[in-house]
């Protein structure tokens, strides 16, 4: 009997769970069995990754630079929705808000997701840095703190963020370029009231993370099984429509300049230490 | 106390991750423990428990309320079961509580033209004399409110 690959994956919901059924069917009907970890949140399971408890971890972008600054660099990511690329977030303020430039947000206030979520709160208020704008000086954070621990992974904390611009209890909100797409598609954003600010430059989200000791070839071959996934196979769409995806491609990692740049600046780590 | 009186059932693996459950000379299938999914070949053990839970109080109000003359038109019962934490269930690290009942709750909706003192006596009656419900309130908070249809 073949030995099956543990991949470790977070789960925020139990539906989730339903995902990585159907991932792990697939990859024994492939004669590349794998057995799937559950953890309850990234930190613990960038640990299971770097203490080789598991072999293949689905990280979030934050979990990804994790895992790349615990180990010296030595993480390689193996495989990503193509939905990870290119991902941008918006800065959406009230039409009537009284704000027209990214300028007069200073002294206002901005509704980000929890802590953690890199397209709801690091990465917009990095691209506010790089605009000259510093969070606490120039401009207030309302945080909305839901799951943290998941990295955004649950839309609830940008859902709230959208209400507080909504209610006026904020000037402006960040959320990601999917969620804005959806929620004006579902009549949840009405366009006509709120509009886009300002836009993050584009970045990736989650990838499949190994260590860079783990066996190229098993990589491999777990990556060949992996694209196999098609969305025309109606045995497959279920599990990649529920994982937001059309296609499974090759990891890459140019992606996540801005996020280590905000980590950084931010002293996240260093922060989540204390 | 009187001398036990057993219950055997016998339960196997089938093909298609499915459990046979055989007792005395029926079966039925068990598709899963807690099934997330929206729909399944066969009920899940939980589900089943529900609804060996509110199978016990219907049928034991059937007959608490012919015991006392009581007419009853309908016995139509709706419960949601809520385990402590079905993560656990799912095995994920570091997720702390049980996946056992929390809480089971609900409604008996009663269509009858009867008194209602006279059919909250038999309710009582009933939810006194389940093997179900008197299992399954001892390890959970199990709710259930009565409402009669006239």
């Amino acid at each position: 009997m073949i030995k099956p690959l543990l991949v470790g994956a977070v789960i925020y919901d139990p539906k989730v769970s339903i995902i990585w059924d159907i991932i792990t069917s697939f990859f024994a009907a492939e004669g590349c069995p794998i057995d799937c970890v559950y953890y309850t949140n990234y930190e613990l399971q960038v640990t299971a990754l770097v203490e080789r408890h598991i072999d293949i971890a689905w990280n979030s972008p934050l979990a990804w630079v994790d895992a790349q600054a615990r180990t010296g660099g030595r993480c390689r990511a193996i495989a990503m929705r193509d939905t990870d690329r290119d991902r941008i977030t918006h800065i959406v303020v009230r039409g009537d808000g009284g704000v027209a430039a990214l300028t007069d947000l200073r002294g206002r206030t901005l509704a980000s997701g929890a802590i953690d979520s890199p397209q709801a709160t690091l990465l917009p208020i990095e691209h506010l840095r790089r605009s000259g704008l510093v969070a606490g000086r120039d401009y207030n954070v309302r945080r909305h703190d839901l799951l943290v621990g998941k990295h955004g992974d649950h839309v609830g904390g940008e859902r709230e963020a959208l209400r507080s611009l909504e209610s006026g209890t904020s000037d402006a909100a960040a959320m990601l370029d999917l969620n804005w797409e959806t929620w004006c598609a579902d009549g949840t954003i009405n366009p006509g009231r709120l509009r886009i600010l300002s836009s993050t430059p584009p970045f990736d989200h989650c990838n499949f993370t190994v260590l860079e000791s783990f066996p190229a070839d098993r990589a491999a071959e777990w990556s060949d099984v992996l694209f196999r996934m098609q969305y025309q196979n109606p045995a497959h769409r279920e599990m990649m429509d529920l994982e937001g995806l059309k296609a499974w491609l090759p990891g890459r990692t140019s992606g996540y300049t801005a996020l280590t740049d905000a980590v950084r600046e931010s002293g996240f780590f260093e922060r989540a230490v204390q | 106390m009187s001398e036990d009186h057993l219950f055997p059932v016998r339960i196997q693996r089938t093909t298609g991750r499915l459990a046979r459950v055989y007792a005395r000379a029926q079966s039925f299938d068990v598709g899963s423990q807690a099934s997330l999914r929206e729909s399944d070949h066969s009920p899940s053990a939980v589900e089943y428990a529900i609804g060996a839970l509110g199978g016990d109080l219907v049928c034991g109000l059937e007959r608490a309320a012919e015991g006392q003359g009581i007419l009853l038109h309908a016995i139509e019962i709706a419960l949601n079961g809520r385990l402590d934490n079905i993560l656990t269930h799912l095995g994920v690290v570091g997720e702390e509580g049980h996946p056992g009942f929390a809480a089971i709750d609900g409604t008996a909706y009663i269509g009858s033209e009867a008194d209602e003192t006279v059919i909250q006596r038999a309710w009582q009656r009933t939810l006194d004399r389940s093997p179900l419900y008197q299992t399954l309130s001892r390890v959970a908070v199990v709710t259930i409110a009565l409402r009669v249809v006239r």
